[in-house]
């Protein structure tokens, strides 16, 4: 089971150095952070036990922590000078499945890479739900899929 | 979570799809990668193969937002424009190879994860409301007979129906 698990070396830690300038066109105050949940009388802790309530409460993109991971893996593509994708669509024979990141060769359109991120286990393999995506994006694509692994607080 | 419409598109089918687009605000095209964080906007799609990224077009509608975040690769030295958070629309093209035809795709994401990865910082609502006029028109315009997850325009239909092109989607 650990072999799904690999290791890139990519640090969340570095990412945000240089991540994201803010464009000149930029208005003052565009950013609305939080407003929908301020609305709603809602704060982050809130959304927190509510995200405790279910097993996906995030749906297929899943929560802030995953698509964080998501956007250290498109970090590493783009230094790679490799195309990405994320929520790429995988269909095959009974098999309906979203990847999470692929790096694709600009020049072909090919997948190169296929990612999946998730929580681990306690004793450190894939959780169930995604070790069944993890098999059916690989009967398709006839590619390793690398299994990237989030943590939450 | 992100949104999408997967479709194949031909050169005209293309250019019908990019007038719509312009009038639908004051709508500017980007490619990535650029020298500097001053992304210069590009009147056309490019040619294939004309630069790196020619496949991948970032359309901004500063009607909407004027959001355009973009990131340092170091390593290579250019900049890119930060698909996930800024208030840009993915315009995947289509892929002709020889005789093989890739799908493209349009793709929107509408919040972003915070500093922490604690919370969202969600995009404009207005965002969401543009892209899916433009997804709409695809929906409407185009045809789901070849392969019901996949709309394809009416140029790319002649192509595939007529032989000239096989779809391969990855």
């Amino acid at each position: 089971m650990r072999s799904f698990i690999s290791t890139l070396g990519i640090s969340s830690a570095s990412h945000p150095e240089h991540l994201s300038n803010v464009h000149p066109l930029d208005p003052p105050g565009d950013h609305n952070r939080g407003q929908e949940h301020r609305r709603r009388g809602e704060d982050l802790s809130d959304i927190a036990r509510r995200a405790d309530d279910v097993p996906n409460p995030y749906g297929r993109l899943g929560g802030p922590a995953h698509q964080q991971k998501v956007a250290d893996i498109v970090s590493d593509i783009e230094l790679r000078n490799l195309k990405w994708k994320t929520e790429f669509y995988v269909k095959g024979p009974g098999v309906r499945r979203f990847a999470d990141v692929v790096a694709i060769d600009p020049a072909t359109g090919k997948v190169l890479e296929i990612y999946q991120v998730g929580r681990l286990t306690k004793a450190g393999d894939p959780v169930a739900r995604e070790l069944r995506a993890i098999a059916d994006i690989e009967s398709v694509l006839g590619t390793k899929v690398r299994y990237m692994p989030y943590f939450t607080p | 979570m992100g949104a999408q419409v997967r479709f194949f598109m031909d050169k005209d089918d293309e250019a019908q799809f990019a007038e719509f687009v312009k009038k639908t605000g004051e709508v500017l095209f980007f490619v990535d990668p650029s020298p500097t964080s001053d992304f210069k906007p590009v009147a056309v799609f490019p040619e294939p193969h004309s630069v790196r990224f020619w496949s991948r077009v970032w359309l901004l509608n500063r009607t909407v937002s004027r959001k355009l975040l973009t990131k340092f690769v170091p390593k290579l030295e250019y900049y890119t424009i930060d698909g996930l958070r800024a208030s840009v629309i993915e315009f995947d093209r289509t892929i002709r190879d020889g005789d093989i035809l890739r799908p493209g795709r349009l793709w929107a994401e509408f919040r972003y994860a915070n500093e922490t990865a604690m919370g969202w910082i969600p995009k404009e609502p207005e965002f969401r409301k543009w892209y899916e006029s433009l997804a709409r028109w695809i929906r409407k315009n185009y045809s789901r007979e070849i392969d019901p997850d996949y709309y394809v325009g009416p140029g790319a239909l002649r192509l595939i129906k007529e032989g000239n092109v096989q779809i391969k989607y990855f």
